[in-house]
C-alpha cells in the first residue's frame, strides 16, 4: 500500500476504496457505504409511497424528499470519508492530505453511491418492492467491484478510477427521470394490503 | 365546477374494487358515501385524489382529466387518511408548515381556521400530546384551510365528542354554502341523512343505490 500511495491524492482515493484479498477487512470497509445505501434508499422509498396529498404534487414531493435524502447522503458520506481518511493517517500512518483531487474523489465517492440509491429506488417502484431491490442491487454491485474493474460501471467505477464517468452521469439523470416518471404512475396513498413492501 | 368520475373500474391483483362507477358532482352540493368497511368508499376518495389510477375510466375537473396529466391537487382538501403530522410540533407550527409548502404565509388566517375547529386552546401544544378527538380536528383544518373548491372527507367525525361533531356539521355547511363540491363518508345515516343532498351507497365497490334528500333549506 505504501508504495502505491507515493502519492498524497492516490492515497486519499485508496483510502476510500480501500479493497484487498482480505475478506474481513473489506467487509469492515464496506459497512458503512451499505449502510448509507441502505438508510438512504429506505428513506425515500418510504417516504415517497406514503405520498403526503397536502404537497399537492407528485413531481414537488419526488424532488424535494430526493433533495432533502441527497443532504443526509452527503453528510453521511462525509463523515465516512473522514473516518476512512483519519484510519489510514493514523493507523497505516500514510500521507493522506486535502487538496482538488481529494475533492473529486470526494464528490466521485458521493455521487456513485447515490447513483446506486438511485438505481434501487428505480428498482423499488418498478417492481413495488423495496428489500428485493436493495438486496439484489447491492450483491450484484459488491459482486461487480470483487470480480471485475471496469471504469463504466456504475459504482464498480469508484474502485478504479478516481475521475468522474460522465457516462455514469447520464445513467444518472436517466434513471432520475425514469423513477420519477414511474412514481407519477404509482398507486399510492395506503393501498394497503395490496402493496408489496 | 363539475367533477365527473366516469366508467371508473380499477382492478388489483385481479380483484376489482372500484366497479364502473359513474358519478357528476356539482359545486354547492354535499355528497354522501355509505357503505359498511371494505365496501369501497375510501379507495373511491383515493381515485378521485388520483392517489391510485384506473384500471379504466377516467376522473374529470370541468371536462379536463385529471388523471392522465400530473395533476395539481391544490383544489382539493383531502382528509383520507392520517397525515403525517409532526409529533414535536404544535398544532398551530404544523398548519403553518404546510401552509408553507405551497408558498403561502398567513399566521391569521390559521388562527382563524385553528379557531373555526375548536382548536384555540391547544394551539400551542405539541401534536403528540394531542387526543384522538383534537388530532382529528387538526386533520380537518388541514383539509379546509387552503380554501379549496374539492373538499374530500373520510369519516370525519372519528373520535369526536358530539359538541365537535356539531361544529364539524356547522363547517361543513359554510363549506357548502361557499359552492364548494364536498364528498363525505361516513357509517352514520344520521349524519349523511342531515348533511348532504345526495347519498350515494356503495358495496362491493359498486355504487348499489343513491338517493336524493329532500330539504326544506
Amino acid at each position: 500500500m505504501n508504495e502505491i500511495c507515493e502519492e498524497t491524492s492516490v492515497a486519499s482515493y485508496y483510502a476510500i476504496v480501500h479493497f484487498t484479498n482480505n475478506t474481513v477487512f473489506n467487509l469492515i470497509w464496506i459497512t458503512p457505504i451499505v449502510l448509507n445505501i441502505l438508510i438512504i434508499s429506505k428513506n425515500i422509498y418510504f417516504e415517497l409511497i406514503n405520498f403526503d396529498t397536502r404537497y399537492k404534487n407528485r413531481k414537488r414531493y419526488f424532488i424535494k424528499k430526493l433533495k432533502k435524502n441527497f443532504f443526509n447522503h452527503t453528510l453521511m458520506c462525509t463523515i465516512t470519508i473522514l473516518i476512512q481518511w483519519f484510519t489510514f493517517i493514523f493507523i497505516f500512518n500514510l500521507p493522506i492530505e486535502i487538496n482538488f483531487v481529494s475533492f473529486i474523489i470526494f464528490i466521485k465517492y458521493i455521487f456513485e453511491i447515490y447513483l446506486v440509491i438511485i438505481l434501487i429506488l428505480f428498482l423499488s417502484l418498478m417492481f413495488d418492492n423495496y428489500i428485493y431491490s436493495f438486496i439484489s442491487t447491492v450483491a450484484l454491485m459488491f459482486l461487480l467491484v470483487a470480480t471485475t474493474k471496469n471504469f463504466y460501471i456504475p459504482f464498480v467505477t469508484l474502485f478504479v478510477d478516481y475521475r468522474i464517468n460522465l457516462i455514469n452521469c447520464l445513467l444518472f439523470i436517466f434513471l432520475y427521470l425514469k423513477a420519477m416518471q414511474l412514481y407519477k404512475r404509482l398507486d399510492l396513498g395506503g393501498v394497503k394490503g395490496e402493496t408489496n413492501y | 365546477m363539475k367533477l365527473t368520475i366516469k366508467d371508473y373500474t380499477k382492478t388489483i391483483k385481479k380483484k376489482c374494487i372500484l366497479d364502473n362507477i359513474n358519478l357528476t358532482l356539482s359545486s354547492g352540493n354535499i355528497y354522501g358515501f355509505y357503505g359498511r368497511n371494505g365496501s369501497g368508499k375510501t379507495m373511491l376518495f383515493r381515485a378521485i385524489s388520483t392517489l391510485i389510477y384506473p384500471t379504466q375510466g377516467d376522473v374529470l375537473i370541468d371536462g379536463n382529466s385529471i388523471v392522465n396529466t400530473n395533476y395539481d391537487l391544490s383544489n382539493m382538501g383531502i382528509l383520507i387518511e392520517e397525515p403525517n403530522f409532526y409529533p414535536y410540533l404544535t398544532g398551530y407550527e404544523n398548519l403553518e408548515l404546510l401552509y408553507t409548502i405551497n408558498n403561502k404565509k398567513n399566521s391569521e388566517h390559521i388562527n382563524k381556521i385553528i379557531k373555526k375547529v375548536g382548536l384555540s386552546e391547544v394551539s400551542n401544544k405539541k401534536y403528540k400530546e394531542y387526543s384522538l378527538g383534537m388530532k382529528q380536528k387538526l386533520r380537518i383544518a388541514q383539509a379546509i384551510m387552503e380554501d379549496q373548491q374539492i373538499i374530500i372527507l373520510d369519516e370525519p367525525t372519528n373520535g369526536l365528542d358530539e359538541a365537535s361533531i356539531k361544529n364539524l356539521h356547522k363547517i361543513i355547511i359554510e363549506l357548502k354554502k361557499q359552492k364548494k363540491i364536498i364528498l363525505l363518508a361516513s357509517h352514520n345515516k344520521d349524519d349523511l341523512n342531515y348533511l348532504c343532498d345526495k347519498i350515494f351507497y356503495i358495496e362491493n365497490g359498486r355504487i348499489v343505490d343513491e338517493k336524493e334528500v329532500l330539504r326544506n333549506d
